[in-house]
């Protein structure tokens, strides 16, 4: 008896260390639910707040699928919000006077792919940081955001009559649902994903043996533009109206969410699509759940503040466990 | 002894998150008025640790002792993006008002009220974008907006201009946001120079008004100073955008402060010491008491089934301005009244009276009248 006790007890440890990674990615997502169901009294999985919350998941889902790619091969993106407001003004006006939505979603990804193309150009062939050259696409877009909305006495709205795509959430939990089975082939199942990741790991060391880095690279903003503006097209028709600060809150978001998610920043192998998945649904719980509450104002910041700390205290003892390549 | 540390700090982030979460969720508010039907009312704010943000968290805490009443709070941390997310949770979170500071999104936002029953109103602006105002007027739950300047926004203009002048002022700048996100700008800066005007013309002097610097909200220093420094003879500015929050600190670090006086609108802890020292000429506020009180009265009416026959979209409160340190004395005692709310613009009594729920006769009128009134007239009444 006892030796099967203790039998059972070594598999179960051993499950524990194999999966552990995965294991603390979900317990973060279900300890926020649980804290708050019962913070509630069970109000946060009503059937009323878990459509509002995938209404509120929807455009954070998407840009985490679309910048982890970026992320994986130690890329870092902070324009992300002010990208997804140029897009949302300029596919507004063609969406105001062609009144065709498929015409907005083409303006849109192509703006967004654009941006996002000129974003690693210039990180690939003068060498810098792309967290450098992202903050200069995020001035860039910001400030033309800012010129066009200033330039107008009204404010610019949305004239297309098309409800379905900002109240229905069926439809918007089938829009994730496809991103995210697009999100886990090309992650899982591709060669550019594995050579993105290698990159993460140790760029040299991907060159020396045989991956096309900078091509690599490219791919991997080229996807995030597309999310980058898709995602801007329901951001659209969700606000309704687009403001100077529009989009503003997301590169911050972006990050948060990855990292609630286990996404190792710096990338590599131990990157993992389900990061993005995971940890937007975390986040997005997470601030209903805040709101829910009834926490203080003045203690919002400080209580995410805590659970972020304790997320990267948590991801910093389990990366130690894992022996990297010299880089 | 690492891995122990570790684990203690561990333990130690995770107690204070769960403190924090239960002792601030917690929180319970006492209410006097048990037969009217509850209302938990939710206040969206850009943000809460300013004077805006205090002033109307401890008028809405006044509120919740004298009505049955229950305020939640939201912090947009000044991000538009959050106005509607933040207004899903407050509903999912089971409240049946919301005071929203502005017009954010309004049109998504009705939809959304309407779908769910829940009544709207905004605190610090009025309803003027035509999609913004066909919404509003076409929504059921839209309970209105509030102009902040009231009717005549000119008036205000020459008021300070009326200070300016007295002052001695002969090279006045002006500064304010971008025109289209403040959109009574144009017309409170025309009634200060034309006042300008007809006082040069009434006594034979020549002032100098320059043309007006349009700035963002946040970022814009070295503009302010540039506007500054390439006109040497100004001695005097009117700061539209947030004045003492914003143009005053950049005045501080240029070292103009005192050369250059400040007529402001805006109000902050340094308006006492600035208007003592004479580098505050004039500054002023919203009376955010009055704004908070017109947009519960009316919430409050309507969550227990009644409205004004003569209720209008967009309601008026008073914009108080203060030249001397008595005036000032007078607006942080009877205007912001964080010391005593029952010397405040709007007590739980007056209010009543113009309510529907306990006054069966209240007009919207009344309302307006209660919620319009100066500072020397709160005075008068509370002595």
């Amino acid at each position: 008896m006892d030796r099967k006790y203790m039998k059972n007890l070594n598999e179960s440890v051993q499950f524990f260390k194999k999966y552990k990674s995965t294991i603390i990615q979900y317990a973060g997502l279900a300890l926020v639910i649980i804290l708050f169901s019962f913070m509630t009294d069970g109000r946060l999985l009503s059937v009323i707040n878990l459509k509002m919350i995938t209404k509120q998941l929807l455009i954070l889902f998407i840009l985490c699928i679309g910048l982890i790619f970026v992320y994986s091969h130690g890329g870092f993106d902070i324009s992300v919000g002010a990208v997804l407001a140029l897009c949302a003004v300029t596919s507004t006006f063609v969406m105001n006077k062609t009144g065709s939505i498929v015409l907005g979603f083409i303006v849109s990804i192509a703006i967004s792919t654009v941006l996002y193309l000129i974003n690693v150009t210039i990180a690939n062939k003068f060498g810098l940081m792309s967290v450098i050259s992202s903050l200069a696409i995020m001035f860039v877009a910001r400030g033309i955001v800012e010129l066009i909305v200033y330039s107008r006495s009204t404010n610019i709205a949305i004239n297309i009559d098309a409800s379905f795509l900002y109240e229905n959430a069926g439809l918007m939990a089938g829009v994730m649902i496809v991103t995210a089975v697009f999100g886990i082939i090309i992650y899982n199942y591709t060669k550019f994903s594995k050579q993105n990741k290698a990159i993460g790991d140790n760029p040299v060391a991907s060159m020396q043996s045989g991956v096309n880095v900078e091509k690599t690279k490219v791919i991997a903003y080229l996807i995030a533009g597309v999310c980058v503006g898709i995602a801007s097209i329901f951001y659209v028709f969700r606000e309704g109206t687009i403001t100077k600060t529009a989009g503003s809150g997301f590169e911050m978001n972006v990050i948060i969410a990855l990292i609630m998610g286990g996404m190792v920043l710096n990338g590599g192998s131990r990157s993992k699509i389900s990061s993005a998945i995971i940890g937007a649904i975390t986040f997005v719980f997470l601030n209903n759940g805040l709101t829910m509450s009834g926490v203080s104002v003045d203690a919002v910041s400080f209580v995410k503040g805590i659970i972020f700390l304790a997320i990267i205290f948590i991801t910093l003892r389990q990366s130690k466990n894992i022996k990297e390549l010299p880089r | 002894m690492k891995k122990i540390t570790k684990r203690m700090l561990i333990i130690f982030l995770s107690m204070a998150m769960v403190l924090t979460l239960f002792g601030c969720g917690n929180s319970t508010a006492s209410s006097s008025t048990a037969s009217d039907k509850k209302a938990t009312i939710g206040v969206i704010l850009y943000s809460f640790s300013d004077t805006q943000g205090q002033c109307i968290k401890s008028y809405c805490s006044y509120l919740e002792k004298h009505f049955n009443v229950k305020f939640k709070y939201a912090d947009l941390h000044n991000d538009d993006s959050l106005q509607i997310s933040t207004l899903e949770n407050l509903i999912s979170s089971g409240v049946n008002a919301v005071i929203s500071g502005y017009t954010t999104s309004l049109p998504r936002c009705l939809k959304i009220c309407e779908e769910n029953k829940v009544y709207y109103s905004v605190a610090l602006s009025d309803v003027v974008d035509k999609n913004d105002l066909k919404a509003a007027q076409e929504s059921k739950y839209f309970v209105g907006g509030i102009r902040q300047f009231s009717k005549n926004p000119s008036k205000l203009g020459a008021s300070y201009a009326d200070a300016a002048y007295k002052a001695g002022l002969k090279n006045i700048g002006v500064s304010s946001f971008y025109f289209q996100a403040f959109l009574d700008a144009p017309t409170i800066i025309k009634g200060f120079t034309d006042e300008i005007a007809a006082l040069d013309a009434k006594n034979g002097t020549k002032t100098t008004v320059y043309a007006p610097l349009q700035h963002k909200f946040f970022g814009f220093n070295s503009e302010l100073t540039t506007y500054i420094t390439s006109n040497p003879n100004m001695d005097g500015l009117f700061a539209l955008g947030s004045g003492m929050d914003s143009v005053y600190p950049v005045m501080k670090n240029i070292g103009k402060t005192g050369k250059i006086k400040l007529l402001c609108l805006g109000y902050n802890n340094s308006s006492k010491a600035a208007i003592q020292d004479g580098s505050l000429v004039m500054g002023g506020n919203n009376n955010f008491t009055q704004n908070i009180a017109t947009c519960f009265a009316q919430l409050y009416d309507r969550v227990n089934g009644n409205s004004y026959k003569d209720w209008q979209v967009n309601g008026d409160t008073d914009y108080p301005t203060f030249a001397t340190a008595s005036a000032l004395e007078d607006y942080e005692t009877y205007g912001l009244a964080s010391k005593n709310m029952n010397k405040g613009p709007v007590t739980a009594d007056e209010l009543k009276k113009v309510m529907k729920t306990y006054n069966k006769k209240a007009t919207w009128a009344d309302l307006e009248k209660l919620v319009t009134r100066t500072i020397p007239s709160i005075k008068a009444a509370r002595k």
